[in-house]
């Protein structure tokens, strides 16, 4: 038993001692991953700086009240309708890249293709989505400066982070695309794996990650 | 060259993620749900917000857990690797108690005129550009 103890000892510090990845990633994954590390803590920084700014006001803007309008239905009163359908787009479109990274596992090229495009979709509806919702608040007067609900620091941070995120979605998407058509020319194929593939995979359920957060903060608290 | 995944081990693994999947969706309805109906038991924005925020924030870190779990594989990669992942992000709880006690005590700064507000509104383009005509004149004028 003791002897056993050792043994597993030994071999975990054996794996340390160079020559092969103690963490069994490549260098490319470790790297994302790594990246993505620094990148949390750049929203956590955004997002915790809206908390100490909302904390600092005596009054703030209630998500029920400023979220609560539809494309198409104009005048109903949907509180948080629409950001549910975002959250939904973004969290399939997730799962889309999930099933191509699964199914480069298998060298199956067709199957990378038709997940890589399905998720590309998923990130042009959810930055079109965006696209509305600024749209509409702008157009309803909540910007930089003014804000009908509340603090004018609502709108300042809000449009700060979602704009953020955004921004991370639209590269995401662009990545994707560079990626799929990577991909349907028989690249990885030829590479003999999708590694590619699960790097940006990994970016991309980041996305998904951060929004969750970014719902939580601003539409749910 | 290429090898493969074992077609059981795919197949176990494809399941994996639509079980999230449904998992993540449940979540965020109940989450939904849980917000209108508080927003029409207390209309005028009262009750036990806390108990509400509190479930938000749970949920959320449920969500984070699925998402990093299943869909950034974490669940299947060495131990090394997670710890070295998520252990960083421990920090982030001193983060947030500070920054929002920091929060809390601007506000109560303001509210025993320690502190002088800002002022909450738009700068006015249009009046700046007049006082800094006028401030012209005046120097014209001091001349």
């Amino acid at each position: 038993m003791a002897t056993e103890t050792l043994t597993v000892g030994a071999t975990a510090q054996e794996e340390w001692k160079g020559g092969k990845s103690p963490f069994s990633v490549s260098y490319g994954k470790l790297m994302m991953w790594y990246f993505l590390v620094s990148d949390a803590f750049t929203f956590s920084a955004l997002l915790i700086s809206y908390g100490a700014i909302r904390f600092s006001s005596d009054t703030w803007a209630d998500p029920n009240v400023v979220f609560n309008s539809m494309p198409f239905l104009e005048g109903w009163n949907i509180p948080l309708g629409f950001v549910s359908i975002m959250t939904f787009i973004l969290i399939l479109s997730s799962v889309f890249v999930v099933r191509a990274v699964q199914e480069g596992h298998m060298m199956n090229q067709n199957g990378v293709a038709k997940w890589m495009f399905l998720g590309i979709l998923g990130g042009a509806a959810f930055l079109g989505c965006q696209a509305w919702e600024w749209t509409h608040l702008i157009g309803h007067g909540t910007t930089l400066y003014h804000n009908p609900h509340g603090p004018p620091a609502f709108g300042q941070l809000f449009f700060l982070i979602t704009g953020f995120h955004g921004f991370h979605v639209f590269s995401g998407v662009v990545i994707n695309i560079i990626i799929f058509v990577q991909a349907m020319r028989g690249v990885y194929q030829r590479r003999g794996h999708y590694e590619m593939v699960e790097k940006v995979g990994l970016y991309w359920h980041f996305v998904d990650l951060v929004w969750v957060f970014v719902f939580l903060a601003f539409y749910l608290l | 060259m290429a090898h493969t995944l074992d077609p059981q081990v795919y197949k176990s693994q494809v399941n994996a993620v639509y079980r999230a999947t449904v998992w993540l969706g449940i979540i965020t309805i109940v989450e939904v749900a849980a917000a209108l109906v508080w927003m029409n038991v207390f209309k005028d924005g009262g009750g036990p917000r806390m108990l509400l925020n509190s479930f938000f924030i749970l949920a959320s870190l449920l969500k984070a857990y699925f998402i990093v779990g299943e869909f950034m594989h974490i669940r299947y990669e060495t131990r090394a690797l997670t710890i070295t992942i998520l252990a960083p992000t421990f920090f982030l709880i001193w983060f947030i108690i500070a920054f929002l006690w920091e929060g809390q005590e601007w506000l109560n700064n303001k509210a025993d005129g320690q502190f002088i507000k800002e002022e909450i509104r738009a700068p006015h383009h249009n009046g700046e550009q007049d006082s800094h005509g006028e401030s012209h004149d005046n120097k014209a004028g001091g001349h």
